[in-house]
């Protein structure tokens, strides 16, 4: 097998770690591997995917809130912005920590950055309502947009169970349209391996706007509604699922509401055949 | 090596379970000293082939393969043809074939469609077995479920008693129906449970009937676990995630309710 090959087996294992497992499943790459010269190629561009992609946050230094290490964020690579201070961070993508604070220089106009600003808030504000513990973080991105992501875990190894939900918004301010996406995954794994992975996406129309606080009032409302629906229609399906579907895979019992008459199922078909001979 | 498999297999029980087939393929290829090891001690979604000399379909795991065939539990014959494959004694053959007979109308009474196979092997003091049933539910536009049980059984006999051993392991994938509206939502995994019993065993098809009560009462045991786990579990951590409804308007109003609660018993 080839270098290149145990790379990608390497880099896609690590990319597909469940919430906040992704050490373990590490410790288990790097023992199967069993080359950390090779494994040192991939570390870097195998946890920024799967940090991008899971919404995995750091806590900044000397303050009170974490910056989620969002692709929005990234300057190069463990360089991420932390758009709430303006500064940026320099991040240890294998122990997702920050390991020191620089000045940084943005280069948004300063209408986009009050436009960020007043949505940071507002989605700080829905967050702390509808997610108990959670992180969020909110960019402006090079073409002009607001990037806008949300992410809540729980882990739980001793009770072998993590989940997490995530939900990224983006809207171009003055635009009529909301574009965005909500996920949960839940990885429950005593005696076995479960996984529950919900994803819904969402374009919604919505007035054009450019004033800061009615934007973000406007894009929060939204994304309040639009996420609610989302998570009732989330249990209705479930409730449905666990209802008929396992009606049609099995049922609880036989349409007789009887458990299996063994000694008779046997002397019916097979028993005479199996004891004439 | 111990420590190595008990890596690959901490690792395959944090990977999708949707891609266990693929993800085992990747670690063979990775550490191929482990393939023995790892085909039998990671449980994979069951194919399914039909028996060339019955008609019937029957189920492809490990047990059955020898080589590339597989033997249909219908005929007793390898597909493709191999002559030097193992088969089970004539006798417990004949047990085989009873308790796919037997296994069969469990699985129509249960199932109401699918696949069963059961395969048996023989063992110095006894014999060893394995109850296979795979149901899909797949119509198009529709919510769609595959449900694969894997019952390893390992059966000591001791005179007019038996031991089982039984290691059941139920694979279930469920996908939502697909709309631009609605939630995607993929459910899929494993949960495996153990049983040891000893029962009395009365004639040789004695042992079909423990078998047969042993799997049925484990299978309605795991089937509500499945249901409590895939459901009540994952969707109360979702809804631990976010909430439903507003928890500061919730956190005011209480906060009001005690304000005013506190004036009433002043005035008293």
């Amino acid at each position: 097998m080839s270098d290149g090959d145990k790379r990608d087996i390497a880099a896609a294992f690590i990319r597909d770690s469940p919430p906040g497992e992704i050490n373990d499943v590490f410790n288990d790459v790097r023992a199967l591997v069993g080359d950390d010269a090779l494994l040192q190629q991939v570390i870097e561009p195998a946890f920024e995917a799967h940090h991008h992609e899971q919404l995995v946050a750091v806590a900044v230094p000397d303050s009170d809130y974490q910056v989620i290490l969002g692709e929005h964020g990234r300057v190069e690579p463990g360089h991420y912005i932390d758009p709430r201070s303006g500064q940026l961070l320099v991040v240890d993508l294998v122990h997702q920590k920050v390991l020191s604070v620089q000045p940084h220089e943005q280069k948004h106009p300063q209408h986009l950055l009050d436009q960020r600003s007043a949505l940071d808030h507002a989605i700080q504000e829905y967050a702390a309502s509808f997610y108990p513990s959670s992180v969020s973080t909110v960019w402006a991105t090079d073409d002009g947009a607001l990037v806008a992501a949300i992410v809540a875990n729980k882990y739980n190894p001793d009770n072998f169970w993590s989940g997490r939900w995530r939900s990224v918004w983006r809207i171009h301010p003055g635009s009529t349209e909301l574009t965005g996406s909500a996920k949960a995954q839940v990885h429950y794994y005593e005696d076995g391996n479960v996984q529950n992975n919900t994803s819904r996406e969402f374009s919604v129309v919505i007035e054009a706007l450019d004033d800061p606080a009615a934007l973000a009032a406007a894009v929060v409302k939204l994304i309040k509604k639009h996420e609610t629906d989302y998570q009732i229609a989330l249990n209705e399906t479930q409730e449905r699922l666990s209802s008929d579907m396992f009606k049609s895979l099995r049922r609880a019992l036989p349409l007789t509401r009887n458990k299996i008459d063994w000694p008779s199922i046997l002397s019916y078909k097979i028993g005479s055949e199996l004891s004439s001979k | 090596m111990a420590e190595l498999l008990d890596c690959a297999l901490d690792l395959m029980r944090r990977q999708p379970p949707a891609k266990t087939a693929q993800n085992l393929a990747k670690l063979v290829q990775l550490v191929p000293d482990l393939t023995e090891d790892l085909l039998t001690s990671v449980d994979q979604p069951l194919k399914v082939e039909c028996c060339a000399v019955s008609g019937r379909d029957f189920l492809l795991c490990d047990y059955n393969r020898d080589g590339n065939s597989y033997r249909s539990p219908w005929s007793n014959e390898y597909q493709p043809a191999n002559p030097d494959g193992i088969k089970p004694s004539p006798k417990l053959q004949k047990l085989e074939a009873a308790a796919n007979d037997a296994f069969d109308i469990y699985r129509d009474l249960y199932y109401g469609g699918g696949v069963s196979s059961v395969y048996m092997w023989d063992l110095d003091d006894g014999f060893a077995g394995v109850v296979l049933i795979k149901k899909i539910v797949d119509e198009p536009g529709k919510d769609a479920g595959t449900w694969d049980s894997i019952h390893v059984l390992e059966v000591t006999e001791k005179g007019k008693a038996a031991r089982y051993r039984i290691t059941s392991t139920i694979m279930l994938h469920i996908n939502s129906a697909t709309s631009p509206k609605a939630p995607s939502i993929n459910l899929s995994g494993a949960l495996t449970r153990l049983t040891e019993q000893e029962c009395p065993v009365d004639s040789y098809t004695g042992h079909i009937a423990n078998i047969g009560r042993l799997v049925e009462d484990m299978e309605f045991k795991m089937r509500d676990n499945l249901v409590q786990i895939y459901f009540g579990k994952t969707m109360g951590i979702i809804n631990d995630l976010r909430s439903v409804k507003d928890l500061e308007a919730a956190r005011k109003a209480d906060a009001l309710r005690n304000q005013l609660a506190g004036r009433l018993a002043e005035r008293k």
